[in-house]
């Protein structure tokens, strides 16, 4: 008995006198190659830190990517440190900020909210790095690189690197539609309602929406604000030179909330359904549209769903009395943000990272191989890929008016909290006009003056 | 004898690993939490903090949505205390009783324990699937109780106590174990001379068992108590924005939202020290209870 | 005599009814998610109870490949064996000082170390993190090892000085005036005799160094030495959950360690005690 206590004893010093003596040089047993070693031997380390992480197509592409760069920059060391988990994610990066170690190459799904980081020096303004390399700037979409700019805001300069383009459409299944006799995709709400009632009648379930999951809720409202009050509508919201309560958007929030308690577009009981589980209702060919956008093309085609060939898109449709924002369409660009606390020596190398992610070939390659669109010119849809992406691609250059998610353009950061939870409540039962009282009582008490 | 018990010797060498450890890890980082907690900052390294007082605090306590999550906790915790200690217990006495299936049961209980919480919350919401697909709703047609279907975590008149429902489920296992470690501490002898004096079944054990335990309740209580008053994962996972009406928020979603996702590090901040403080409060409080109890049972 | 047996019997069989019930309630989740990590990511979704169509073993290849599940695995054992170790040691020294001795501010260091059961994890991530990256403590597992036990004392302390209050006080007495020092009273016999209440805590210790993320998130960089609760991470992508591949990672992981739970279980408790008595 003595000796067995001895030896637990002693175990319990060695973990002690290890944890006390290893210190900053690493505890070389635990792992044969620690990348701790790099420092010293005069490599430049970066991080790069994005959402897209695990088994994905596009999680892939970058991995590729970061490794080819390494092979041809041995003096450079990149870490890539994705997850997508977004609590994980959010605790990680914001430890990181707030200690001063901030990504060399991050994500965040903000604009005006950027504001904050910009102003303390948190983020690089590119303004100058993109002027050196006019190539590289003119590679972006026109008007691409003004997604960023925060001007408007009172900071001056381009805070981040649009990255990708999320476009938003409703995804609907062919052979459902023409079950229930609809011909014509809807180009119209008249004509949407008309379809959602068909489809009803037919005993199809039109929408599949994971309520629980506000964001897509939060989307459906999105598309008919922009749909309603336009681009500078929203724009507008965001700065406050708009409110809440005016009744235009009022009445946005009830058209949202008609979808259900007069059209009766949605299951019963989506409030309780997560969004994973409206996918699978959509592929399975159990309800006949989903609101979604671009990047769930490749999702979808890594799936076992038997469907695929019936699934096509169609744009969100416009108002017959809003005739002057049909072609306002919603489109979410998320980008990369680049560290403002960088050494000269880690800033070129990450420019240098940057860069070599973003030639035309890198970008071709993302679209070949994850199907994802990026804000770049001269990207075409391969040869091989289905149809139903390449609409998209081709949709994509049809867009010269779009607008992102009405909370990017405010600088309030419970925004996008209080209004999305706001609307689900409103599915529930609230009405239109306490659920916009709320709203606008939640931006005066904590938009920053 | 005494004299030893008062060796300070003694007491320095065998407390100090333990509080060195617990002071550097523990402590220090929590008073830095509380000073935060007086501070305004955005959680930027190179924005100096600001200096607010009691700003912090009182802009909470005039939150509405967050005296209902103090609400919300308050209830998941009383309620909680009720459930978890009573069947943990039960459920050790059982086992004790039913020696022959020991391991398994005790196994049992330590698989909603040790599952990863990713596989709890995809069967809870399996479970709780608000329509006739959902799992418990299937199991209320086939009984007949059509009516009693529920959209589970949707309603707000049920969805806290379907959160504490889960919690009771991967819990119940801790309070069994502390049970059943203390069982192994009743000297026999007093029960068999309980047993002598005529005590059986339910009456054995609330006059020779419990009292026996008592500290074992006690610290199940305090566990139930500071592990509740903390909640975040099931409340996360399960209903991730604070459910309908704001039915199941509670202080630490609030805190998690405001340091990490709105950029207002002190109020975070200062959402722990009330959690802190609460929970401090609410343990002292049973414990004084308890131990009224107890100096009536002995 | 023979009535109070019939009784006792029928107690037996409401006992056992429960008994099954319970196991069932706990063994079903563990069931699930073996059906669902080999059924397809859609197929999950049509029936929540149904059995797997076909046998799709290849989630557990993927899962083992993607979730680096083998030596993350291996990973996590370490951290979780040092931490149990540390604090089983140094948690049951401290208890002993806070249940047997006496001194002026005893009951101030016993609040102390339950008040630290009071704090969200979250609230001390960014002053931990200053400590971390200032002293170059990234990537250590010995400060790993560190944290987690100062996360595990308070419970630990909490169980431990209530179970020794409970070991009579004569037994240690006898010891001392016999000559034994109170290192001697504490290896030979307070340990021993705490053991069950040891083996508890070193339980829950395991449990809590298994679930948590938030630690190794944030002071863990180098892949390598990544854990468990990490590796489960990888199956959630930004536009859908792998469900299939990340419930066989769960199986793969959770599965060995129910079965080490149920082998050692009675050993340890059974080996200890015995030598308690003869120690």
């Amino acid at each position: 008995m003595k000796k067995r206590i001895i030896s637990v004893l002693l175990a319990g010093v060695m973990v002690c006198s290890m944890a006390g003596c290893s210190g900053s040089s690493g505890s070389g047993s635990d792992s044969g190659e620690s990348s701790d070693s790099s420092e010293s031997s005069g490599k430049v380390k970066i991080t790069f830190m994005s959402r897209d992480s695990g088994d994905t197509p596009i999680a892939k592409v970058y991995e590729d990517q970061i490794a080819r760069f390494m092979e041809e920059n041995p003096d450079i060391e990149v870490q890539n440190d994705s997850i997508y988990e977004e609590a994980a994610y959010n605790n990680k990066l914001k430890v990181a900020i707030s200690t001063g170690e901030t990504p060399n190459i991050f994500y965040y799904p903000a604009i005006a909210g950027l504001k904050e980081w910009a102003e303390s020096g948190v983020l690089l303004d590119l303004t100058d790095a993109l002027e050196a390399d006019p190539e590289w700037r003119d590679s972006f979409l026109d008007g691409a690189l003004d997604t960023y700019r925060l001007d408007d805001y009172g900071v001056e300069g381009i805070y981040a690197l649009p990255n990708e383009l999320n476009v938003d459409a409703i995804f609907y299944n062919k052979a459902l539609f023409e079950q229930a006799g609809i011909t014509e995709t809807p180009e119209t709400m008249d004509e949407l309602y008309d379809a959602i009632d068909k489809l009803n009648a037919a005993g199809i379930t039109p929408f599949g929406v994971g309520g629980k999951d506000t964001w897509v809720m939060g989307h459906i409202f999105n598309n008919i604000l922009a749909k309603r009050i336009g681009g500078d509508g929203i724009r507008a919201l965001g700065t406050g030179e708009k409110s809440w309560t005016d009744s235009d958007v009022l009445e946005c929030l009830q058209i949202t909330k008609d979808l259900k308690d007069e059209k009766n577009a949605f299951m019963e009981g989506f409030e309780g359904i997560d969004v994973n589980t409206q996918m699978s209702q959509f592929l399975s060919g159990e309800v006949a549209m989903i609101s979604h956008s671009s990047p769930i093309i490749p999702e979808m085609f890594a799936s076992d769903s038997q469907i695929l060939d019936d699934i096509s898109f169609f744009p969100f449709p416009y108002f017959t009395d809003k005739e002057e924002y049909k072609d306002t369409r919603v489109v979410y660009t998320s980008g990369w943000m680049l560290s403002g606390t960088m050494s000269e020596e880690e800033e070129e190398a990450t420019l240098k990272l940057v860069k070599y992610m973003t030639t035309p070939e890198a970008i071709q390659e993302r679209m070949d191989a994850a199907m994802r669109v990026a804000p770049y010119k001269n990207i075409t849809a391969p040869e091989d890929a289905p149809q139903i992406f390449k609409d998209m691609v081709a949709y994509t250059d049809t867009i010269t008016d779009s607008i992102g998610e009405y909370f990017d353009y405010d600088t309030c950061s419970t925004l996008v909290d209080v209004s999305r939870n706001g609307i689900l409540n409103m599915m529930l039962g609230t009405s239109a006009e306490d659920t916009a009282a709320a709203i606008q009582a939640d931006i005066d008490a904590n938009r920053p003056q | 004898m005494e004299k030893i018990r008062r060796n300070k010797k003694y007491i320095c060498i065998f407390l100090f690993p333990a509080l060195a450890v617990y002071l550097c890890f523990e402590v220090i980082p929590v008073i830095m939490s509380i000073y935060f907690s007086f501070h305004e900052w955005p959680g930027i390294q190179s924005v100096p903090l600001e200096f607010v007082g009691l700003d912090n605090f009182v802009n909470l306590f005039q939150n509405p949505v967050f005296l209902k999550s103090l609400q919300n906790v308050l209830i998941y915790a009383a309620i909680s205390v009720v459930l978890q200690v009573p069947i943990g217990f039960a459920l050790g006495f059982l086992v004790h009783k039913f020696m022959h299936f020991k391991r398994f049961f005790k196994a049992s209980f330590f698989i909603p324990m040790i599952l990863s919480v990713s596989a709890v919350s995809l069967l809870w919401n399996f479970i709780y699937f608000p329509t006739d697909k959902g799992i418990l709703n299937t199991i209320l047609i086939h009984l007949g109780l059509e009516n009693m279907t529920q959209q589970w975590l949707v309603n707000p008149d049920t969805a806290l106590i379907a959160l504490i429902a889960v919690s009771t489920w991967t819990s119940v296992g801790y309070y069994m174990i502390i049970c059943l470690a203390g069982l192994t501490a009743v000297p026999e002898s007093i029960i068999e001379a309980g047993e002598i004096d005529g005590a059986t079944g339910l009456k054995k054990i609330g006059y020779l068992y419990i009292p026996m335990l008592w500290d074992s309740v006690k610290m199940s209580v305090i566990m139930v108590i500071t592990g509740v008053l903390k909640i975040f994962d099931t409340v996360y996972i399960l209903t991730p924005s604070g459910g309908t009406d704001n039915s199941t928020i509670v202080p630490a979603l609030l805190m998690y939202n405001e340091a990490y996702r709105y950029g207002h590090y002190g109020t975070g901040s200062a959402i722990a020290t009330v959690i802190f403080v609460l929970s401090a409060v609410v343990s002292v409080a049973s414990l004084k209870l308890m131990n009224r109890r107890e100096s009536v049972e002995y | 005599m023979n009535r109070a047996k019939k009784r006792y019997s029928i107690g037996h069989i409401i006992g056992f009814i429960v008994f099954l019930a319970i196991a069932v309630i706990n063994v079903y989740p563990l069931v699930f998610s073996i059906f669902c990590s080999l059924k397809g990511n859609l197929e999950i979704f049509e029936s929540f109870v149904s059995l797997p169509k076909e046998f799709r073993y290849e989630n557990y290849i993927t899962a083992w490949n993607v979730g680096n599940i083998g030596r993350y695995f291996l990973n996590t054992i370490i951290l979780a064996a040092g931490t149990i170790i540390l604090t089983g040691v140094f948690g049951a020294m401290a208890s002993y000082i806070l249940s047997k001795f006496h001194f002026k501010i005893k009951s101030g260091i016993y609040l102390l170390f339950i008040s630290g059961m009071m704090i969200p994890i979250q609230a001390v991530l960014i002053p931990l993190s200053y400590v971390f990256g200032k002293f170059g403590m990234m990537n250590n597992y010995g400060m790993l090892i560190l944290l987690y036990s100062a996360f595990c004392f308070p419970m630990t302390v909490l169980i431990l000085t209530g179970f020794m209050n409970s070991i009579p006080t004569e037994l240690e007495e006898a010891m001392i005036i016999d000559g034994a020092g109170i290192h001697q009273v504490f290896f030979r016999m307070i340990m021993p005799l705490s053991m069950p209440g040891i083996i508890s805590a070193s339980i829950f210790n395991f449990i809590q160094v298994w679930n948590n993320l938030l630690f190794p998130l944030i002071f863990i960089t180098d892949k390598e030495k990544g854990t468990i609760s990490m590796g489960l991470l990888s199956f959630f992508g930004e536009y859908s959950t792998d469900y299939s591949a990340s419930m066989a990672g769960i199986c793969l992981t959770t599965i060995p360690v129910i079965i080490a739970y149920v082998l050692f279980q009675d050993r340890i408790e059974n080996g200890l005690m015995s030598g308690a008595v003869k120690g």
